[in-house]
């Protein structure tokens, strides 16, 4: 596969070497995410780096454009504590096939990086949690 | 004013949610976001001892409360921009506002139960850890080793790493090397002492990535791969040519302590992303390891390529001065040939030189000497 179907697998423009070899498929498994609204909207699943285009990222431009979940609901909720999240509701999603794939980043155990395949919808795999 | 800089990231999602970070005076400071805008984000940021921030990052001690009483009875706000994410300045905040805590019970995770101690640190302290048991004979009875043998051992594993990292580097673009050049980047720092012999504990001195990478692993894997060779003293010395004449130096300095003073030493390391590597150099692997290494003289030289303008030419004494765009530093040397109608200060040109690791007569220091085998003008 040429470098150029490569980068059209992926729902956003990632950088050479993203995701990384490692970051396993997500087909099949659920996950947990804070959304702005529910029912979830498409810029729910948006990356940081196309939220925000011209913001800097303390991290690498990879999980800038990956898309954050958890393992636990737990960590959702624990989230929630933090101010700029208060305001945010619960979801689980069940990947089914052709999802993309995600890595464990970060310090905490419960974190994933989730690169999303080109053409795969997240929204009708969601459900909310209260 | 106090001017922040990141230091490690303890929560992402979706961004850095709390990192630590320290200003110009050492101090640490935990911040946590509270504003997310369109260019720049805005953290709440408590001064925080290290021996609390230990407790927070064990999961023992509520965010919430941080905040509420911080040891330093000071708060600060910063604004992390697209143009300054390094010493972000941090304004005084008179009176946190309710909106910008946290709520009761944010506690951070608790790692992963992981098999050995040196997978346990490395996740739990967020570095790259190595621990080198040393067996001297001291150390058969009780755990207890020489004053002047820890100490040559940790100064010795320090220069191995130095001299393998500066290798990796030779391999990356510019922008990558020069981001990497800083000492910190291989300084190792000990941490603790366990038994079992002499167990020393070494951490890496930055910490990793959001993937668990730490730049110091690259590092610790060359090592592995001459170290793993041990009973095999060809390969090993085939291994060291790779890895060119400052690490092959170091690499003969470590036998020599392992055989002069008895001392096997075997380490295991692992960092956040990595499982365990285990390797040891045997007293009796490390007497024919030297020897073949001191047989194959030119494991002591490499040629090197360096590009800038000479500074000083001395065409009697054939000696030089050049400053090297590389590095931006003078390196000096001598020449094997004529150097008349080069000419300083204007011209760039190409250096093609020996690089010779030599050993300073009576102290046994390391020194390095270039000798020039041919130049061509850029």
């Amino acid at each position: 596969m040429s470098m150029a179907d490569e980068k059209q697998l992926w729902a956003e423009d990632l950088p050479d070497g993203c995701p990384p070899n490692d970051a396993l498929s997500v087909d099949g498994q659920s996950f947990f995410r804070l959304v702005e609204s529910i029912p979830p909207l498409e810029r729910d699943f948006w990356s940081q780096r196309k939220l925000y285009p011209l913001k800097r990222f303390n991290t690498s431009e990879c999980i800038a454009r990956a898309c954050s979940l958890t393992t636990t609901l737990d960590a959702c909720n624990r989230l929630k504590k933090l101010p700029v999240h208060s305001h945010k509701r619960v979801i689980q999603i069940r990947f089914t096939t052709d999802c993309g794939v995600g890595k464990r980043t970060g310090r905490e155990p419960s974190h994933f990086s989730w690169w999303c395949r080109n053409g795969f919808n997240p929204i009708p795999c969601c459900n909310e949690l209260l | 004013m106090r001017r922040l800089s990141h230091f490690e990231t303890l929560v992402f999602y979706d961004g850095v949610q709390i990192f630590t970070a320290k200003d110009q005076f050492d101090t640490r400071f935990i911040c946590m976001l509270f504003e997310k805008g369109e260019c720049s984000d805005k953290y709440l940021c408590a001064p925080i001892s290290l021996p609390k921030l230990g407790q927070f990052l064990e999961g023992r001690i509520d965010l919430r409360d941080i905040f509420r009483n911080p040891e330093i009875k000071e708060l600060y706000q910063i604004e992390a921009s697209t143009d300054n994410l390094l010493e972000m300045p941090a304004t005084p905040v008179a009176e946190s506002l309710p909106e910008w805590l946290p709520e009761p019970g944010f506690f951070m995770e608790p790692a992963e139960p992981l098999e050995t101690e040196v997978e346990r640190e490395a996740a739990t302290r967020r570095r790259a850890v190595i621990h080198c048991k040393l067996e001297p004979p001291e150390a058969r009875w009780e755990p207890a080793i020489y004053a002047e043998n820890l100490a040559q051992a940790v100064k010795l594993v320090q220069r191995l790493v130095k001299h393998a990292f500066r290798r990796f580097l030779r391999n990356l673009g510019k922008e990558e090397r020069d981001r990497l050049l800083s000492a910190e980047n291989y300084q190792l720092k000990v941490f603790a002492f366990s038994e079992g012999s002499f167990n020393i504990h070494m951490e890496s001195s930055v910490p990793p990535d959001l993937f668990g990478h730490v730049d110091i692993s690259m590092a610790l894997e060359r090592i592995d791969c001459v170290v793993s060779l041990s009973e095999e003293p060809a390969e090993a010395v085939q291994k060291l040519l790779d890895l060119g004449p400052h690490f092959a130096a170091a690499y003969k300095d470590l036998l020599s302590f392992i055989s002069e003073t008895d001392t096997s030493l075997g380490y295991s390391w692992a960092a956040p992303d990595r499982k365990i590597s285990r390797n040891k150099i045997s007293t009796s692997q490390a007497k024919p390891l030297y020897k073949a290494i001191t047989e194959r003289s030119e494991l002591g030289s490499e040629i090197v390529r360096i590009v800038g303008k000479l500074t000083k030419v001395d065409e009697k004494t054939r000696t030089w001065r050049l400053t090297s765009e590389e590095t931006n530093k003078e390196v000096s040397g001598s020449s094997e040939i004529d150097l008349a109608g080069l000419t300083i200060e204007t011209e760039r040109y190409e250096f093609i030189c020996e690089e010779r690791v030599e050993e300073e007569k009576g102290t046994g220091r390391e020194l390095i000497k270039l000798y020039l085998r041919s130049y061509q003008k850029l």
